[in-house]
């Protein structure tokens, strides 16, 4: 009886957690920079970073607060971002933010049709994030390194 | 005699409201405010199959949602709904009202109305169906649920690695109004719950308060498809623990809430009663969800709050989401009792419902 719930309980889990079981892709990979604007931080882990995406954190080290921006579906790589930092489609992503704002959890991020447009953003905006291609122009001040 | 079960006392509660708002406000008249408004609804198609048989056609609850941000810290969110309350005659109801100061990190402070965090849907669904994963709430809602607080509430979420949030409140009890007599019977919740993956949540809460008037049930009038009205017009003691298993995945859904409640009269004492809803949903095509779902509630047979009922509910659906304002459900659902015998006199005979529900947001 004993086996049989061990057995059970482990495929449970299977069932439930397999999906995660894969690595995530790491952003260190890929031709990507993370662009912020006075977050008070040059330097983060890409774990803490993804979670500052994901509106984990509300604020910055330095209490400015974090306003999400992310690629809408007019840009030519939005899947490709959308999976880099979220490990979802751009359908999913839109759900996940579209419930988080509905429960008053977190503030709306903002979609911007290409990387010239999310580099202005990030540029204007104090505490805004966003990730772009390296092959963008982008002020070095704005960059932040992933240190993983 | 009506006893005074007030547990604060409106000379305690009032005037530290007051505080809190005099000392963030001030800070944030000369701040920008940004303001963002949504609007959610839905369409409901349904007929019954039991004794007489029936096929409705109704438009659902709609609603306008509000977030404003005064500050960095000071934030402001509104949720208003507008029911069909008969006779051509719609009515206006303030579902969430709510001010929140972020004082430290992921840690607010809340006062106004909300949601009563007593489980994982009524904390994260609230009036909009387009996220429900069901057409309608579990039963439970249709008993005991304390849908609305009105009051103060101190939250956390997403602490440390692991994800832990909590939420304390203290406010309105279930028979309270939002206008008179607000604080007329209080209640006190604590829940935590622990997000291991984002994509699911574990969740514990105890609620606790007492009522001198237990037919006066403001904060129950959200039905999970039935509802009755409460004749037992005496002082009632009311203690409810609840946990939630939440899973969403890529491919897999999986929703569990469970719920226990004790209350007690000087008339019938101790009743225990308990409820379990249970949720499975398998996504594919990324666009569609095949599910299917468990409900049953029971109440002891001395209980004078809800009043003896025993209750079970299969569901086997289907969604598909056009996007993720829109989505459309399809369901059908057997209703019967768990007992089915003379010992229950309160047998109301077994059904099948046949349901479309096309919920939208704006």
């Amino acid at each position: 009886m004993v086996y049989r719930l061990r057995y059970t309980l482990i495929i449970l889990l299977f069932l439930v957690n397999g999906y995660d079981l894969n690595s995530q892709i790491t952003l260190n990979d890929f031709s990507i920079v993370v662009i912020g604007n006075n977050t008070g931080t040059k330097k983060m882990s890409e774990t803490t970073i993804k979670q500052y995406f994901k509106g984990k954190y509300n604020k910055w080290p330095n209490k400015k607060r974090v306003i999400v921006a992310l690629a809408s579906s007019k840009h030519p790589k939005v899947e490709w971002y959308s999976n880099l930092l979220f490990n979802k489609s751009f359908f999913a992503v839109k759900k996940y933010w579209y419930s988080l704002v509905f429960q008053g959890r977190n503030d709306a991020p903002y979609f911007f049709a290409s990387d010239q447009e999310l580099i202005e953003f990030v540029k204007l905006n104090p505490g805004a994030i966003a990730i772009v291609e390296k092959s963008s122009k982008v002020p070095e001040h704005l960059k932040i390194k992933l240190n993983e | 005699m009506k006893q005074n079960k007030n547990i604060f006392g409106n000379q305690i509660v009032k005037p530290i409201i007051w505080s809190f708002f005099l000392l963030v406000f001030p800070n944030s008249l000369h701040s920008q405010m940004s303001a963002r408004l949504n609007a959610y609804g839905h369409i409901n198609f349904e007929s019954v199959f039991s004794d007489t048989t029936y096929s409705n056609f109704s438009l659902g609850e709609q609603e306008l949602f509000i977030n404003a941000k005064f500050n960095d810290n000071f934030s402001f969110l509104g949720e208003i709904t507008l029911n069909y309350s008969g006779h051509g005659n719609y009515r206006l109801n303030i579902e969430r009202l709510r001010l929140k100061y972020n004082y430290y990190k992921n840690h607010s402070l809340i006062i106004g109305k909300f949601h009563t965090p007593v489980n994982y849907w009524n904390d994260v669904y609230y009036h909009a169906r387009l996220f429900f994963p069901t057409i309608d709430r579990p039963l439970m809602f249709s008993k005991w649920i304390p849908v609305h607080t009105f009051g103060m509430r101190l939250q956390g979420q997403n602490i440390g690695k692991n994800n832990f949030g909590y939420d304390l409140l203290i406010g309105s009890g279930m028979g309270s109004e939002d206008i008179h007599n607000v604080f007329k019977e209080t209640s006190i919740t604590a829940a935590v719950h622990w997000k291991p993956t984002d994509e699911m949540r574990f969740g514990f809460s105890g609620y606790l308060t007492s009522m001198d008037d237990a037919s006066e049930m403001a904060a129950h009038s959200h039905g999970g498809g039935e509802h009755e009205m409460n004749m037992y017009s005496g002082p009632l003691d009311f203690q409810m623990l609840n946990a939630s298993i939440a899973y969403f995945g890529e491919k897999w859904e999986v929703l569990n809430e469970f719920s226990f409640n004790r209350t007690k009269t000087d008339t019938l004492g101790v009743s225990n009663n308990i409820s379990n809803y249970t949720y499975v949903g398998r996504r594919f095509l990324e666009k569609n969800v095949a599910f299917t779902g468990f409900d049953v509630l029971y109440t002891g047979e001395n209980d004078l709050h809800t009043y003896p009922y025993d209750r079970m509910k299969f569901i086997l659906g289907y969604k598909y989401e056009y996007s993720e304002r829109l989505n459309v459900k399809a369901q059908i659902e057997y209703y019967t009792n768990i007992y089915d015998d003379d010992s229950h006199d309160h047998s109301i005979g077994s059904k099948y419902e046949f349901k479309i529900q096309m919920s939208y947001g704006l």
